[in-house]
Formats: structure tokens, C-alpha cells, sequence
């Protein structure tokens, strides 16, 4: 289901990194026994051996994630180790990879509940990745109804040729890949490539000497976040992670300029319309903005139809517990298993349940959320827990 | 259909008759003297026809209780086992999974090994393949073994001794094109197709030379801007259009025709290739999920059959084409068969691309009321296409199909064929996120659904004539084994509960039944040496299909081990 969870998932990540901040002062104790622990291991990362700019086995130009990847292991006090594995077939790729456990992390994947669902969970995000418009340098495209009587190349199965598809007023020229879009638009064969950005700013830069500007698009299936992927089990390594992000912050944008990603401001191509768009949402959401800072995460999950208040409660879980309490509340993991609350607090349960999120557990890593929800949305949340709690043994 | 009606066709059953009358009735004269020796299993679908039928009757309804093992064979290498055997004279040839990873050769009375083949299969190759590292046996003619391979190569072997003669390329598997099916040789010609429908590919079929593995013909399934038959494809999206020749392919020599079934097109998002609804007037995206006619000398193209026009559900139309004489109306019938992956048996006549009949074999088949063979259209339920803002719930069948690559047998005697049939369906909408090679983009969704009546797979036997079902076995597990038939009235059948059965050919009654310990896929083949009737099967359950189908594939994984043996049984 693509609900307003999706959204509140990438916004909580935002949040995390700015609620992070503080939290790391007081996990840092745990933090630095943990690093003992596993100084010797090697931080395993999944990589691709030819997938530039995002990896490579060329020690000379490694790509932007394993260079982040490098950068990260020195922060954490552990050598790197690298699993190599083509990525044709993305999930499979994870499941095989890093769910296999031939590795610890994987850079680069989108923190999306929908991505792979319970079973990954994600660092805060990293850089951003998108489809973009890569055309000579004094064409300048601002909306689809820019690309009007142009040729267009689009990748075969991507939201470009979604979003295209039904546009008789355009010609569009189907590609399999970046590079054959980028070289179409080098040979005169097409205007505009509207392709993936990452990839088009790579060979921009090291093949075709910047010719080509390169216009970051923004919209549903267009602009993800980028983020460290874990296997579930791998919580503490994550939160370690996360510890660290917010400090490399510049050295990462370094790389990503390193590596031709763009920086452009994305574009936003505007609510698509109806007849275009191919994701039929169970309940419509707005399109999601990255780059606006969010402090209020419920606005903007909630369906505009004022639903009843566990239903609100569960978007607004969604979007900003799921990450550490499983979507809808569904979490193996006894010790922050929600739907057990009534079970080991029996009367107390809302009690503790308004203490524990006014103010947080610092120390177990639960952030306080009384400056970032009103209580009537936790009010909400707490009548989602408790549609969901636990009845039997 | 107005290509098919356009032109070509009305003259061609005059020049296919000439050409077969110059070069002779029989098509590779090695492999239709081996077929018409009883004794053997000459081709993997048992003949040209792939009918998986055997005359042989020592092993009949009257003795089946006395059928035990004769011997097994470890074939090294598990998962997704679905190899047919192909038995000539007194050896057995066998392919494992993996590539094929081997190939051996066996005694076929005892199982003593004769000789190994170990192609050069690169590690990488499950990195492409996109639905499992399968193969499905070789094929037999000249004196020699001819193996597809997953790293999109063909290679040919003296059956003899088991040396490779020569290794031709056939398609880049790094594009996601593998080959997992056996070729089909008519003459000189060793005529194969590849898969990755789902990657962007243009399907094709290739012709090679059976001396030196040099191409003689390359027809693609998807014409190109400009030919007949692109007005079916918007803009240029037939060039990655799909309709890949991923199963085996048959042949009627009275025609000299060549027959194939083709893959369902790409994308997923029928409004980038046609209209995104069911108004797709001419937007039908030919030649994909199709059945198509091909003449063997030159791959030229003589006439069609759509099954599934501008296609939304992933509705391959791959399924082997089954020929047989049929009674209809009192006339014999040169009939063409395929129990579509859509739920529809289409019956046609193999000389003319004449569609006959075309009903539901699988009762719960609901993306279309019937299908209209005077506008060789279906009647779609517009609630069941999923397209641009629509997603659709509860689609029957579901995107494994009313039936998938495990083949059906007809049995001459009793009329009847006996389809591996599954009852699965799905929701299906866009918008999940993917990636590949770093990039993200919206997959679609494909929720799986148990068919409704409280079974997930049937073994039906369908009389062809009557378009209606005689008997069934219903089944836990969808995804079940091939069929086999024999004279001896029986039916043979592997499920992915890893039980053998033998039934009553006539009214499905249950006469012998062996735990054969992991899943099957293949179909069974029985052959004769010295006069003494053997049943071989190959067990060794899917490994990569149930992941695409969430709570029902975990108990399709957890119900059998893996594995990867051949076992043959004879009369004590």
C-alpha cells in the first residue's frame, strides 16, 4: 500500500539526523565500548565492481559509496572489507548480499518501508539521487510541457517513461541504460535525455568533458533520498551509523562532487495528472519535498479526509516510529514490540506511554517527540497501539 | 488478427507444400527415425508434436502396483531440477540445473555413467538470470547432444563420447537473456530462442548450422519501426518490446512449420506501448504472448495467433504447442493446442493459423469473459486490466499462470490432455520502489492470492473437442510437474509435494503414488530397452519461483528440501 507512510518514513529520517544531534552526546558511552568490540572486524560493504559513480573494484576511483563507506569504517575505528556483487537484479542483489549476510552494510539503497519492508532497515540519508534533464547546455527545461515536439530519450520501465507515456506531443526514444541516453543526446539522435541523474553528472564529467547541464527533476518516483542500508538484525550497527553521519557531512558532499552528482536544485514536475500517473495510490498523497526542512510530519501524512483517529495514529506511526518499532507496529524484536505495551503495563500503560514519548529514553535511543507532535496526533498514536495490541499468549 | 488476415497466409500452405515436397516429408531424418522408434523419448516433448505420448503399454493400469525403483542418479546440483531425459537407443541423456552445470550420459537400463559434459558457465550467470538456474534437457539429432545455456550460448556435442563439437553464441546473458530450453533441429538447422522478456530484450529466434554452430537465420518477434506489424507499438517501444521465445518450439513436417510461443511484452506499463486501457484498438503489441508460425528455412513469418493482445498481466504466451488429429465435426482436424498462460485453451488448425476454439481451463480465469475468436479478441473486464491510475484486485490467473513451462501430454487414445493447471490470482498495481545498477525506479506489484474452492493447483485432463474438463486432482501447491501419457492408458505426474503419481488415464484414479523427497517441475518420459518399459523422472523443486509469491511460496519452499536426483522405475 502506498499510503501517507512512505512520506513520514522519509521525513522521519530527516528528522532523525537533526533529532540525532543531541542523542549522540548521550550514546556516545555505548558507542565507543561497541567500537572496542568490533575493532577488529572489518566493516563489510556489498558493492557492485562496475557500477560508476556509486562503485567500483578500480582502487583509483572506488565511487561515491564505497568512498563513503571507507570514510564511515575509519569513523567507527574498523577496516573495510568489500563483497563484491553485480546489482542487475536490485532486491534480489540484497537479498542475496546483505541479507545473506555476506556483508554488513550496503550504501546507496532508497530508506523506503517499501523498500524491502521489514526487513531492512535504513541509516539517515546520505545524499539524494533523481531522474534528471540532461540536455546541451543553453536548452534549459523547467516542466514536461518544456519537452513539447522534442525528442526525448527515457529508460526502458522508469517513471521518465511513465510520466511521458501517454504525451503524443512528444517523441520519445526508449533507452536501456544512462549511457546509451547520454550518448543518443552526444550524437544529435535525441534533445533531451531525461535519465538518471547520478549515472548522466558521472559520464558528464569524465567522458564528455561537462558539455551537458543537468536539471535535477522532483516528484512522485522521481527524487529519493540515498541511504545506508542494514539487515534488521543489525540495529546497533545502524544507530552507530547514524552516530557518525551528521559529522561527515561535508566530506560526503566533497565526494559527491567528486563523482559528477548533481546539486542542482531539483525541479518539482508538479502533482502528475490523473491520466499519467501509472502508481495508483490507495489514498492520494501530495508529492513529497525533500529539501523543506519538516518539523511536523502529521500535516502532510494525513489523508485529507479526516479519518478516524487509530487511523491517523497508524500514518503517523508509520512515518515516524515504524522506523525503529516495525511498520504498523509489527516488530519481532520483544524488548520495542508495541502491541506487548498492555501486556507489560496492564494499567500503567498509558501512563508510561505519555512519559515515554513526551520525553523520550535517551538512553535506549527513543527520542522525546513532545516538540514535534501535538498530543492530539500522540493521542491518535496511542489509540492506534491500541487497536493493536496483543491479545492471547 | 488484421496482420494475419492481411496477406501472406492464403498462399503459403501451397509453398510450405512444395518445399516439403522437394526436401522430402521428414524433417531431420536422425531425429524422425527416432521418434518413430517406439522404444525411445527422441526429442525432451517426446516428438515434434510435443505431445508427450508414448505408444509404449508393458506398464498399464493392470500392473502399475508392481512398478518400483530401478535405479537413481545424483545429478549434483540442486534446485530447480527440470530437465526432461531424452533416451536414444540404449543411453539416457540428462542435464542438471545450474547452467546446465552437467550433462550426462547415462545406461538407460541400469545408470551407469557413461560420460560427463561440464560446460564453462560463469560464475556470475544467476547475477542475470532472472526467474532461476534452470535447464530443460538437450535435444538429439546426427549423433549429436545440442544443450541451451544460461550464459546464452548453444552447444553441441558427439553423443558418443560427450565431446563438444562447437559452441555458438546465441545472446548476450548479460542483458538478463538466458536459455533454458532444449532447441528444436528441423534438418541442418538447430532453431533456439532466449528469454529476458521482462529486461528490455527484443525476442528473437535463431537458426544455427548443425555442422558448424554458424547462424543461418535470425527472426526477431517484435518487427521494427516500419515493418508490418509495428503500427501495433507506439513510437518506438517494440524495439525493447519483449516477446521472448524462451520455451521449445514444435514442428509439423506435412507443412513444414515451425511453431513457437512468444512472451508478454515490455514494460509493464501498457500506456508506454499502447493505450494503458482496453481500448487498445491497434495497439496490440504483436507478436508478444503469442503463438507464431515460422517457415524453417528462411524464420519468415507465416501467420499468428495473439492470445493475449497489448498484454497487462504478464501473460506470457510461451506454453508449448501441443499437435494432434482432432475429430471435429466429424472431420479430422490437424489441431495446434496450448493451454495459455491466461487461462485459455486455444485449439486451432496447425495449417492455417485458424483459431477453433478458445475456453477457460482454469475455472477462476476472470480477466476476461471469453475470448471472441471471429475478432480474435478477449472480452476483457475492465476492472480486472491493471493500467495508468488503475490498479486491479483479484486478477485470475496470476502471473504464473493457468499454466506455466511444465508441459501437458495428449493421449490419442483417450482424446484427452492432461494440464498441470494452477488456480493462483493477484492484485496488481505500480509503484514499488526498485532498483538496479544504482537506480531506482517503480516496479510493479504483483500480490499473490489463493484461487478460490480451497486448492491451489489442479491436474486436469481437458477434452480438446468438448472444451471441457473430464477429471481433475486437485492439488495443495500451484506450480506442479509435467504430464506424461502412454498407451497403457496411464497418466503420469510429479507434484511440489515431491509425490509420483500414476493415474488412470481415463478417470483420474490414483494407482501408485512415490515420495520422491523435493519438489517436481519436470515431466516424466518413458522409454524401452531390450524390450523391458522404464518411467524416468527428474526431481528437484523451484527455488527462485515461490519468492515471487510471498506466504504460498514459503510453504511451496518449507513442504520439500531442495534437490536434484533422476529417478527411473520399471515392472519388478
Amino acid at each position: 500500500m502506498v499510503n501517507g507512510g512512505r512520506i513520514g518514513i522519509c521525513r522521519s529520517t530527516w528528522l532523525l539526523a537533526s533529532i540525532l544531534a543531541p542523542l549522540v552526546a548521550l550514546m556516545l558511552p555505548v558507542l565507543a565500548f561497541s567500537a572496542g568490540a568490533d575493532e577488529a572486524r572489518p566493516l563489510r560493504l556489498c558493492a557492485d565492481p562496475t557500477n560508476l559513480p556509486f562503485s567500483s573494484d578500480s582502487p583509483a576511483t572506488p565511487g561515491i559509496y564505497l568512498e563513503i563507506g571507507q570514510a564511515l569504517a575509519k569513523a567507527l575505528g574498523r577496516p573495510v572489507g568489500n563483497y563484491w556483487y553485480k546489482s542487475y537484479f536490485g532486491k534480489r542483489t540484497v537479498r542475496v548480499t546483505l541479507l545473506g549476510k555476506q556483508c554488513d552494510a550496503m550504501i546507496g539503497l532508497p530508506p523506503s518501508e517499501e523498500f524491502m519492508g521489514p526487513a531492512l532497515i535504513f541509516s539517515g540519508p546520505i545524499a539524494r539521487a533523481g531522474y534528471a534533464f540532461v540536455t546541451a547546455k543553453d536548452r534549459k527545461i523547467s516542466s514536461i510541457d518544456d519537452l513539447r515536439t522534442l525528442r526525448v530519450a527515457v529508460q526502458y520501465q522508469t517513471t521518465p517513461q511513465n510520466l511521458l507515456a501517454l504525451r503524443d506531443d512528444i517523441e520519445k526514444v526508449t533507452v536501456l541504460s544512462p549511457e546509451e541516453g547520454v550518448k543518443a543526446l552526444a550524437q544529435g539522435k535525441v534533445d533531451v535525455a531525461f535519465i538518471w541523474g547520478p549515472v548522466a553528472g558521472w559520464l558528464n564529467k569524465s567522458e564528455y568533458g561537462e558539455r551537458f547541464a543537468i536539471q535535477t527533476s522532483d516528484g512522485e518516483g522521481l527524487l529519493w533520498p540515498v541511504a545506508i542500508g542494514f539487515a534488521r538484525a543489525s540495529m546497533e550497527l545502524r544507530d552507530q551509523v547514524d552516530a557518525q553521519l551528521p559529522a561527515m557531512a561535508a566530506m560526503i558532499s566533497e565526494i559527491a562532487a567528486k563523482y559528477g552528482l548533481p546539486t542542482d536544485v531539483p525541479i518539482k514536475l508538479g502533482a502528475t495528472p490523473p491520466a499519467v500517473r501509472y502508481a495508483a495510490p490507495d489514498n492520494p498523497t501530495p508529492p513529497r519535498t525533500l529539501d523543506q526542512p519538516t518539523v511536523n510530519v502529521a500535516t502532510t501524512a494525513l489523508a485529507p479526509e479526516k479519518p478516524e483517529a487509530a487511523n491517523e495514529g497508524r500514518q503517523i506511526f508509520n512515518g515516524a516510529c515504524a522506523h525503529c518499532h516495525g511498520p504498523d507496529a509489527v516488530q519481532s524484536v520483544r524488548r520495542i514490540d508495541l502491541r506487548l505495551l498492555k501486556k507489560r503495563y496492564g494499567v500503567d500503560t498509558r501512563d508510561k506511554y505519555w512519559q515515554t514519548v513526551h520525553d523520550g529514553r535517551p538512553t535506549k535511543g527513543m527520542p522525546a517527540w513532545k516538540d514535534v507532535f501535538d498530543d492530539r496526533q500522540l493521542e491518535s498514536v496511542y489509540s492506534f497501539l491500541m487497536a493493536v495490541q496483543a491479545t492471547a499468549n | 488478427m488484421k496482420l494475419r488476415n492481411r496477406g501472406l497466409f492464403s498462399g503459403l500452405p501451397v509453398i510450405a507444400g512444395l518445399i516439403a515436397g522437394t526436401i522430402g516429408a521428414t524433417a531431420n531424418d536422425s531425429v524422425s527415425k527416432a521418434v518413430a522408434d517406439p522404444n525411445q523419448w527422441a526429442i525432451a516433448g517426446h516428438d515434434y508434436g510435443n505431445t508427450r505420448f508414448s505408444p509404449l503399454k508393458e506398464i498399464s493400469t493392470l500392473n502399475i502396483d508392481k512398478l518400483s525403483l530401478a535405479y537413481s542418479f545424483s545429478l549434483a546440483s540442486l534446485r530447480s531440477n527440470e530437465s526432461s531425459p531424452v533416451v536414444i537407443g540404449k543411453a539416457l541423456y540428462v542435464t542438471s540445473s545450474w547452467g546446465p552445470q552437467y550433462v550426462y550420459a547415462l545406461d538407460a537400463a541400469t545408470g551407469t555413467l557413461k560420460w560427463t559434459y561440464e560446460p564453462d558457465i560463469p560464475d556470475d550467470v544467476l547475477q542475470y538470470a532472472c526467474c532461476d538456474v534452470n535447464n530443460r534437457g538437450v535435444s538429439y539429432a546426427d549423433g549429436k547432444i545440442l544443450i541451451g545455456r544460461l550464459d546464452g550460448k548453444l552447444t553441441a556435442l558427439d553423443a558418443e563420447s560427450g565431446k563438444e563439437l562447437w559452441t555458438a553464441d546465441v545472446v548476450d546473458y548479460k542483458q538478463g537473456s538466458v536459455i533454458t530450453s532444449p532447441p528444436l533441429v528441423v534438418r541442418d538447422k538447430v532453431i533456439t530462442g532466449f528469454g529476458g522478456g521482462e529486461y528490455g530484450v527484443r525476442g528473437a529466434l535463431q537458426a544455427f548450422d548443425i555442422n558448424t554452430g554458424k547462424q543461418l537465420w535470425q527472426t526477431f518477434t517484435v518487427p521494427a519501426p516500419g515493418e508490418p506489424g509495428s503500427e501495433t507499438w507506439k513510437g518506438d517501444t517494440g524495439l525493447h518490446g519483449g516477446g521472448a521465445a524462451w520455451l521449445v518450439g514444435s514442428y509439423d513436417a506435412k507443412t513444414d512449420t515451425v511453431y513457437w510461443g512468444t512472451s508478454n511484452p515490455g514494460p509493464w506499463n501498457t500506456a508506454v506501448r499502447s493505450t494503458g486501457d482496453g481500448n487498445f484498438g491497434n495497439l496490440s503489441n504483436l507478436y508478444t504472448s503469442s503463438t507464431i508460425a515460422l517457415d524453417p528455412n528462411t524464420g519468415k513469418i507465416k501467420w499468428h495467433i495473439q492470445g493475449t493482445p497489448a498484454d497487462a498481466w504478464d501473460y506470457d504466451g510461451v506454453n508449448e504447442l501441443v499437435l494432434g488429429d482432432l475429430n471435429i465435426d466429424g472431420k479430422e482436424m490437424p489441431a495446434l493446442m496450448k493451454a495459455d498462460r491466461n487461462g485459455f485453451f486455444f485449439v486451432a488448425d496447425r495449417e492455417t493459423g485458424k483459431l477453433i476454439s478458445a475456453e477457460k481451463y482454469v475455472a477462476s480465469t476472470n480477466w476476461a469473459s471469453k475470448f471472441d475468436i471471429a475478432m480474435m479478441r478477449a472480452v476483457e473486464d475492465p476492472d480486472k486490466r491493471p493500467g495508468p491510475g488503475h490498479p486491479a484486485k483479484d486478477i485470475c490467473p496470476n502471473v504464473i499462470g493457468g499454466k506455466n513451462w511444465q508441459p501437458m501430454s495428449f493421449n490419442p487414445d483417450t482424446g484427452l490432455v492432461y494440464i498441470p493447471t494452477n488456480n493462483v490470482c493477484m492484485d496488481w498495481s505500480v509503484g514499488d520502489i526498485a532498483f538496479t545498477r544504482g537506480v531506482f525506479y517503480l516496479g510493479a506489484r504483483f500480490q499473490t492470492k489463493e484461487g478460490p474452492g480451497g486448492f491451489l493447483g489442479e491436474l486436469v485432463a481437458w477434452d480438446p473437442v468438448k472444451q471441457k474438463k473430464v477429471w481433475g486432482l486437485k492439488q495443495e501447491l500451484p506450480f506442479n510437474g509435467g504430464t506424461l501419457t502412454t498407451a497403457g492408458n496411464l497418466v503420469f505426474y510429479g507434484n511440489m509435494n515431491g509425490d509420483f503419481l500414476a493415474l488412470d488415464a481415463k478417470d483420474g484414479t490414483v494407482l501408485w503414488k512415490k515420495q520422491l523427497g523435493s519438489g517436481i517441475g519436470a515431466g516424466p518420459v518413458t522409454y524401452a530397452v531390450d524390450g523391458k518399459q522404464y518411467v524416468a523422472v527428474v526431481v528437484g523443486r523451484s527455488a527462485s519461483l515461490p519468492a515471487f509469491l510471498g506466504e504460498i511460496g514459503k510453504r511451496m519452499t518449507a513442504v520439500t528440501p531442495e534437490g536434484g536426483a533422476l529417478f527411473v522405475f520399471a515392472l519388478q
